[in-house]
């Protein structure tokens, strides 16, 4: 007995011993002898990646301006205005009643958004003292906001950093007003002229300059840099140059004439203060002390500054004072709340128990548990549920060069041949709308009126495959055509991501509807990886994913033009491409969004694509956040977005 | 003893040599390579350029055949370095990346490991004592039913219950969002707080597991002669039980230990995504979707190194324990 008492004080010590040593750990920082710095520096051109050597930018800001016809772009302080368009407002329900709805239409869904939008006022002031807990599936990936590439980085980025542009809720370019505080451009749109606002400040005390972003900018553009940045670099395409005249006076050269422009200038930076020699010194951007500590507490320009990053976990954010004060005076909206923590749970149900138990204040809820878990007493016990269809949307993509999807009239029979009904109203349960193209309606650059929806009609559809030459000549209840000289039945496969139930019983439903025509579909599930890979090589007959949007079509370019990176498909129309490149030159917004009409008519007559849906962002809400509303991408990928949600004192 | 053990070394240097060759010829092999999904963005206007991705290609020899990849990997390797991580979000050493998330394993893989091995013991001597009783028979279906209950329904319905329900525990996280003001106790006690449920988690099926296994080999020793010689010879049941019986009904469960090793290395990668516990389960899942050669190949090492010491260490534990062993 005395063996095993030993026995079992030797174990629990040994475990609380363990627990003991694994709890809390601290890093430090070293400073570089000056020496080291300066030969470092002197050995580091930070102009060796500068996309156009030979240019020679006007040498004073008087040369530019006395060359330039300037014309004025908007900038706009993004709270101020917010605050102000919503002073009057009253909605038809007040948020406490919206509280207490049980959304299922639309209508109740922009009835309750209606009714939170609203913003604090002297009867209802915002508590700022309260902490905001934002929910993530996923961790931020670095932060050091140029390394951004998921939307968890995005979204980080938003709270902490510093940028020239924006966009509002429509998805529109503004200047952002809390940093600059004019943009100009010259009258074919190749420069840009901004003024930085003289009260800002990095969260090291140090003002931010306009040689901030010159030299963010040469960071990008560096070869010994440029694997270190996945993402930002190729949206800064066809930038010349981007120069500092003096502290507050940037100047960027495009290369060419285009309003795509207007949404280059939308990067973040770092301080050159604190960049410019570590890169020197350690160009991996990783291994030195100064990079391990910028990974736990960055030096940060924007509204919030990092206090607790625990990898995987959470990032507690803390508003910094010095973003809205300066020299004692209030020179910026202050940002509602003190504290921001945002949670990393990749578990969707875990997410949603968390949310349950009022532990969360916003969540994205996914379409599997929408009317189930999220649809109990205990769920609207401490949140409500909103729903807003976003300009992303869902489709089967058809690989053309395969001989069963190189004639558009197979394409077309295949867009006619989908029960529509039943993979929207009863698989997805309603939850999405459907669509009738790349673009969503409301866009500006969709055409009106809008195209009509392509419907079930099984007769039109074995029309357009007789037509197209696909019939069943050996009467096996399989079309057959001649291809090459060789009979090649239709049958195909259809690619999706493994593991995904909705999907799989879409693709179930598909092939059904495929086989009411006498084509056999055989729905295959991949690893995401994998589809991802045969994506890429074109190595699938047909395959169902989705893609998001942003604010202009320009984007899609890399989607439906020939040979392009996302051309999964290998679409290819000479007209679509010559479209999109007059699309990206045309500087009036009018004749720019006639030839994007016509570009989606060119598919929707086409069908590279079968597009199904346009996809529900589906959020959570606690009950005492208020102030939310959505883009057509999401409530936080605008300005004043995640700034303009709030809690009252009151509750 | 020790030629045994050099010559176990020495077989287990090119056993490493080739699961690591195996292992790296099928994941570059494998459809998608650490650019896949590094080229995918939320952001349609941003794509890594193909520049930047032959650059990397060119950086991780993932432009040159495997063969000659695995070549760069072993030679690191022999002068101790396993190389960086290719993620965008983590190109850290290997070494660190692992270093980062192993604690975080062994906090619950020991703490379940010594659970099971304290609760066991007493368990499968009480039901060897209590054989076919009423009271044996019920903790027989338990332990069964505990066997047989997956992990992760488990952990659902306690989060729903102790989480939800009763707000008793944490439901994921390993920490509390005010952990870094607690003091060293403070933080002990918030650990062991949000540890509890996936220590349960993966405590539980073990410990019936280990328990039958001690009843089964009790109940084989106890029918042996010497114990029947002890009990005539007046020594009291319980003493035979514990101190004669237990003994020798203790060699086998105390070569399992060694081949525990590996696993708790390992960790859970279901019970690690539940929690959303920063472990080496989840890191595993994390980098075989993405790819990373690197940490892959850091992983894969560490545990082809744990289970062939695991191994080693339970046939010199047998040999230790059970004298008529020799490996001489």
């Amino acid at each position: 007995m005395t063996q095993a008492r030993g026995a079992l004080s030797f174990c629990l010590v040994f475990s609380l011993g363990l627990l003991v040593l694994a709890v809390g750990c601290t890093g430090g920082s070293t400073e570089q002898s000056p020496e080291l710095t300066k030969e470092a520096l002197a050995n580091f051109n930070y102009d060796e990646g500068l996309p156009d050597k030979d240019f020679k930018p006007p040498a004073t800001l008087e040369d530019l301006d006395s060359s330039v016809a300037w014309l004025n772009k908007p900038v706009v302080e993004p709270m101020a205005h917010h605050q102000k368009e919503l002073a009057n407002y009253k909605p038809a329900v007040t948020p406490q009643e919206a509280c207490e709805l049980r959304p299922k239409t639309i209508e109740d869904y922009d009835e309750i958004l209606a009714a939170m939008k609203i913003q604090p006022s002297d009867a209802n002031p915002a508590d700022e003292d309260a902490t905001w807990v934002h929910h993530e599936s996923g961790d931020v990936n670095s932060l050091n906001p140029l390394r951004m590439s998921s939307t968890s980085d995005f979204f980080f980025a938003t709270m902490t950093s510093v940028q020239l542009t924006t966009s509002n809720i429509k998805l529109e370019p503004v200047g952002d007003g809390r940093f600059v505080k004019s943009w100009q451009g010259n009258d074919d749109n190749t420069i840009h002229k901004f003024v930085i606002r003289d009260d800002l400040t990095w969260s090291d005390g140090k003002p931010i300059t306009a040689y901030d972003w010159e030299f963010t900018f040469k960071v990008l553009m560096h070869p010994k840099l440029t694997t270190m940045f996945p993402a930002i670099p190729s949206s800064l395409d066809k930038i010349k140059m981007v120069k500092a005249y003096d502290d507050h006076t940037l100047v960027i050269f495009y290369e060419m004439s285009s309003m795509v422009n207007d949404l280059k200038p939308e990067f973040p930076i770092i301080p050159k203060h604190l960049y410019e020699a570590q890169i020197a010194l350690d160009p991996t951007l990783t291994d030195s002390d100064f990079y391990l500590d910028q990974e736990q507490k960055p030096v940060v320009g924007g509204p919030y500054e990092v206090v607790i990053r625990e990898r995987n976990q959470r990032i507690i954010l803390r508003r910094r004072d010095d973003f809205y004060m300066h020299d004692g005076k209030q020179v910026r909206p202050k940002p509602y709340f003190k504290e921001v923590r945002i949670e990393i749970i990749s578990n969707p149900s875990q997410s949603l128990l968390k949310m349950t138990a009022g532990q969360l204040d916003d969540s994205e809820i996914s379409a599997t548990n929408w009317d189930t878990e999220a649809n109990t007493p205990d769920f609207y016990k401490n949140n409500i549920k909103v729903k807003h269809i976003a300009w992303s949307e869902g489709h089967i993509i058809w690989n053309t060069k395969r001989p069963y999807f190189d004639d558009p009239r197979v394409r077309r029979a295949m867009s006619y041949a989908v029960d529509y009904d039943t993979v929207l109203n009863v698989i997805l349960k309603g939850i999405h709308q459907q669509a009738n193209g790349p673009f969503h309606p409301t866009a500006w650059y969709a055409p009106q009126p809008s195209l009509p929806m392509y419907t079930t009609d099984l007769d039109q559809a074995r029309e357009l495959l007789a037509e197209a030459g696909w019939k069943d000549t050996d009467s096996d209840g399989i079309l057959d055509k001649e291809v090459n000289g060789e009979k090649v039945p239709f049958t195909f496969q259809l690619m999706h991501a493994a593991g995904v139930p909705t999907l799989e019983l879409i693709a179930k439903e598909y092939a059904n509807d495929f086989s009411k025509l006498g084509i056999k579909c055989e729905p295959r599930g991949f690893e995401w990886t994998v589809l991802q890979e045969k994506a890429r090589q074109h190595t699938f007959d047909a395959m169902m994913s989705g893609w998001g949007s942003g604010g202009d079509p320009f984007s899609t370019e890399n989607i439906y033009a020939t040979d392009e990176f996302r051309n999964y498909g290998q679409y290819s129309n000479p007209r679509v491409d010559e479209l999109y490149d007059l699309g990206f030159a045309e500087l009036d917004r009018e004749k720019r969004a006639k030839h994007y009409q016509e570009i989606a008519k060119i598919l929707h007559e086409e069908q590279p694509y079968t597009w199904i849906y346009y996809r529900a962002d589906l959020y959570g809400f606690n009950k005492k956040m208020r102030g939310y509303q959505f883009s057509p991408t999401s409530p936080w990928f605008y300005e004043p977005g995640p700034f303009s949600v709030w809690k009252a004192k009151a509750e | 003893m020790l030629t045994y053990i050099a010559r176990r070394i020495i077989i287990g240097a090119f056993t490493l040599l080739a699961v690591t060759s195996l292992v790296y010829c099928l994941i570059r092999n494998m459809p998608g390579t650490p650019l896949t999904q590094m080229t995918e963005n939320p952001n349609a206007k941003q794509i890594m350029s193909e520049k930047q991705q032959k650059e990397l290609m060119a950086q991780y020899h993932l432009d040159k055949p495997w063969i000659v990849g695995y070549g760069y990997w072993l030679a690191g390797v022999a002068q101790g370095d396993l190389g960086r991580g290719i993620n965008p979000g983590d190109r850290d050493r290997v070494t660190r990346i692992i270093g980062r998330r192993l604690p975080n394993t062994l906090k619950l893989t020991l703490t379940s490991f010594f659970l099971t091995y304290l609760l066991c013991i007493p368990m499968g001597l009480y039901s060897t004592a209590r054989n076919a009783t009423p009271t044996e028979r019920t903790m027989a279906i338990t332990l069964y039913i505990l066997y047989a209950l997956p992990t992760f329904v488990a952990a659902l319905y306690m989060n729903l219950l102790f989480g939800v329900k009763l707000g008793w525990m944490p439901i994921t996280g390993m920490t509390s969002e005010d952990y870094y003001q607690l003091s060293t106790l403070g933080k002990l006690g918030d650990t062991l707080h949000h540890a509890i449920l996936p220590i349960i988690c993966l405590t539980y099926g073990s410990l019936a597991y280990y328990t039958r296994f001690i009843k089964a080999n009790m109940l084989e020793t106890v029918q042996q002669d010497y114990i029947r010689t002890a009990l005539a010879k007046g020594v009291s049941p319980r003493k035979a039980l514990v101190v004669h019986a237990f003994r020798n009904a203790l060699i086998p469960l105390v070569t399992l230990i060694g081949l525990t090793l590996p696993t708790l290395l390992a960790g859970s990668v279901i019970l690690e995504s539940i929690y959303q516990w920063d472990g080496i389960g989840h890191l595993f899942i994390e980098k075989v979707t993405q790819r990373d050669y690197p940490v892959i190949m850091g992983l894969v090492l560490m545990f082809s190194v744990m289970t062939l010491l695991g191994q080693l260490v339970a046939d010199v534990l047998y040999a230790v324990v059970d004298p008529r062993i020799t490996y001489s």
